[in-house]
């Protein structure tokens, strides 16, 4: 879990499942912990997910409304930290979709993928070369769906399961999804791990 | 040996390995040194990423730091309600209380002056009539995008729906009403002698009642000609109106120029340019006329109000007389019972052998410039706390609509308004040319005024977060709206400077109504494109290929 949700998540379960019960109640003071807690994580995800920082902005506030009107919905049992991003990815993944200024040239149908295996030494060479910065810029040129399936995936921490209903895509897909999008990023970072057939 | 290939790697890397491959996988690891390094640099590609991701390298904007939600400062809506409310309540007994009463006076019974014009007598019952079938399909036509939207179950957009729907509802659901004759042609003549017992629609170039209608007659054509008898109301869209026979209901008229000499039972409303009423006409109730030059001679028995550039009156008045206008020539056959009032530029004249019952009263036309009077403000401020007013409920209704809408107020799209603004009303006349489409063309029409009205909340809302910047909060979503509300005012009043005139009001408000319009339309549609979810298929969780 990213390090936001964990640090909220140190309050401990038993005060955090309480504030959420107080704040269900109506204790405008409960909602105000747990929005504090949880805004700036939040917030990052909008950043990662979405084009803009204004649409992160926007985002963020209309998320809190969101889990504000279903927190009676949300099951106890389940990892809060978790929930949020289910919310929230839902609602950036929605956005994005209702926005839709291009279409994407990814599409269901191609689910396969060539099954290469890339040259190990120059993955390292430009996972060395490039620095976090570097990776955010690429990852704002990919394509919608592989940079949701990315944050989802590398900043959510969501399991297979959780993206694929997230995209409404086959779980199945996730894999390739993932990977593709991953390959789409080194493009992006301007090095070409290129597969090396037959090797070895 | 063969090799895994980095899907599998992956996969393995996410625990999504069943356990027989990620046996096998452990296995040619331990003796296949790419493969471990292809493992080791997957990874460090996943660290990168996670790094990456949640790297804090900007802070969390201001307005994020406290929940968005119910917020203090109830006060202001208590203030902009108190506004509004106290708006609406000026207009009624400024306005619309006094209108009323001349009306009533004047011989049109009492009852809400919109409903008199609009749902009740000819205009109504023809409406009714004439566009039953129209008028359902208008209403299909409007409610089902909005049953569209509410299948589609956006919270936000319910109560919009609801609304609109209940709409068409009513549109569905005019008095049962009998089949009123439908009439298309070159030319239309009930000939002498002639009776026709229904509701009469005609639509054609000349148009003359010759024989007797015994219903109501609603006419559009170039010339109308009255010689016979109606026995109901008439209602005429026409270039020329003559009535020379009897009209045993009330006459509306909307024509270039209209001559009357017969008589006319009930009340007369006329707009036109030019009005001729002869010596021999009757009218058995009051007038209302608005119109350029109007000249009136015959028995009007009651209230006679004329909004007219040039009148002249020579006739018999039973009730009072009112005019606005230029000029006012009171001839000598002219007969007053009533109060006489005209508020006008010029000095009226008055023949010396007029019969008034009392003294032409002449209502003083203010000669200062009207930015030094109260009133003036007065006016402005109601017009500013009306339109903040009905902000205020639009975003109340729906606050993730009206934030989508003047977020696309901010965007260059927003500027295709301009087509909406021209479109919709040759759309409109082209619909109302086909009597079918007559429904439709007007509720698109009326739909289209009110969205000019409107169109301005959104502009004004954008530029106040132009401003001032975005805001989470109602209070500063509301103090945004009227900021760019006042501010939309000011640049009005440094236009009239400027550049006083009617060319610069069109210009103006064309921009303002253009661009909330795009905005408008620019939101919708991004809401009508939302596709739903397809349901995730849950698939077994199936590998790809691995070797």
């Amino acid at each position: 879990m990213v390090d936001g949700v964990k640090r909220a998540e140190g309050m401990g379960e038993a005060g955090l499942g309480e504030t959420i019960a107080r704040a269900r109640a109506g204790d405008a003071e409960a909602w105000g912990e747990i929005y504090r807690q949880y805004a700036a994580a939040i917030f990052r995800f909008c950043r990662r997910a979405l084009p803009t920082r204004e649409d992160a902005e926007d985002a963020t506030t209309e998320i809190f409304l969101k889990i504000k009107e279903k927190l009676g919905q949300y099951d106890a049992q389940r990892p809060f930290g978790a929930w949020l991003y289910k919310v929230a990815a839902n609602h950036c993944w929605d956005l994005l979709r209702r926005r839709r200024i291009r279409q994407d040239l990814e599409t269901d149908g191609v689910e396969t993928m060539p099954l290469e295996h890339p040259d190990p030494s120059q993955l390292d060479q430009l996972i060395e070369q490039r620095t976090s910065v570097e990776v955010r810029t690429a990852l704002d040129r990919l394509p919608r769906r592989a940079r949701m399936a990315l944050v989802l995936r590398y900043y959510s921490d969501m399991s297979y399961d959780e993206i694929a209903e997230t995209l409404g895509v086959r779980r199945a897909f996730v894999g390739v999804l993932l990977l593709r999008a991953r390959h789409q990023l080194r493009d992006a970072l301007g090095g070409r791990a290129r597969a090396v057939e037959g090797m070895g | 040996m063969t090799h895994f290939d980095e899907m599998s790697c992956l996969l393995y890397l996410d625990g999504q390995l069943d356990s027989l491959k990620t046996k096998e996988l452990e296995l040619h690891v331990r003796s296949c040194g790419p493969c471990r390094s292809l493992l080791a640099a997957l990874q460090r590609e996943s660290a990168l990423l996670h790094q990456a991701m949640v790297e804090e390298e900007e802070s969390v904007p201001a307005r994020l730091l406290a929940p968005p939600g119910r917020e203090a400062m109830p006060w202001f809506w208590i203030g902009s309600f108190g506004l509004a409310v106290l708006g609406a309540l000026t207009v009624w007994t400024q306005v619309i209380e006094p209108w009323q009463n001349n009306l009533s006076q004047a011989g049109f019974g009492g009852g809400n002056m919109l409903a008199m014009l609009f749902f009740s007598g000819v205009f109504w019952k023809g409406w009714s009539e004439m566009a039953i079938l129209a008028t359902g399909l208008a209403a299909l036509t409007l409610a089902a995008p909005f049953v569209f939207l509410l299948w589609r179950k956006r919270r936000h957009l319910k109560p919009v729906a609801l609304v609109m729907c209940g709409l068409a509802l009513l549109l569905v659901f005019p008095s049962g009403a009998n089949a009123a004759e439908i009439i298309k042609g070159e030319s239309y003549t009930l000939a002498e002698g002639e009776t026709l017992k229904n509701d009469l629609v005609v639509l054609s170039g000349t148009i003359e009642i010759v024989g007797t209608l015994d219903g109501d007659l609603i006419a559009f054509g170039e010339s109308v000609d009255v010689k016979g008898r109606v026995t109901g109301d008439v209602l005429v869209f026409a270039k020329r109106l003559t009535v020379s026979g009897t009209v045993d209901g009330s006459l509306r008229s909307f024509a270039n120029s209209a001559t009357i000499s017969g008589q006319v039972t009930r009340g007369v409303t006329a707009f036109l340019e030019t009005l001729e009423v002869t010596k021999e006409a009757r009218l058995g109730r009051g007038a209302m006329v608005f119109g350029d030059s109007l000249r009136m001679s015959g028995r009007i028995e009651r209230d006679l109000m004329l909004f007219g550039k040039r009148v002249s009156l020579d006739g018999f008045v039973g009730g009072n007389f009112y005019m606005r206008g230029d000029t006012l020539r009171i001839g000598s056959g002219s007969e007053i019972l009533g109060t006489a009032k005209y508020q006008g530029r010029k000095e009226p004249e008055v023949a010396a052998s007029a019969k008034l019952a009392s003294p032409l009263e002449k209502i003083a036309s203010d000669r200062k410039p009207a930015y030094l009077t109260f009133g003036f403000y007065w006016d402005r401020a109601l017009g500013y706390a009306s339109i903040l007013g009905l902000g205020i409920v639009i975003f109340l209704i729906s606050p993730r609509a009206f934030r989508d809408v003047t977020r696309s107020a901010r965007r260059p799209g927003s500027a295709l308004g301009i087509l909406v603004l021209l479109v919709v009303p040759v759309a409109a006349c082209v619909a109302c040319l086909t009597l079918v489409g007559f429904a439709l063309g007007m509720v698109s029409m009326v739909l289209w005024t009110i969205l000019i009205y409107v169109a301005q909340i959104y502009v004004g809302s954008a530029l106040g977060e132009m401003m001032l910047g975005k805001s989470n909060t109602k209070a500063g979503t509301i103090g945004r709206l009227a900021a760019g509300l006042a501010v939309i005012r000011i640049l009005n009043a440094v236009r009239v400077l400027l550049l006083p005139g009617l060319g610069s009001w069109l210009l103006f408000w064309i921009i303002i109504a253009s661009w909330g319009l795009g905005a408008i339309t620019v939101a919708l549609y991004e809401q009508l494109r939302w596709k739903p979810t397809p349901p995730a298929a849950m698939a077994a969780p199936g590998i790809p290929v691995s070797q």
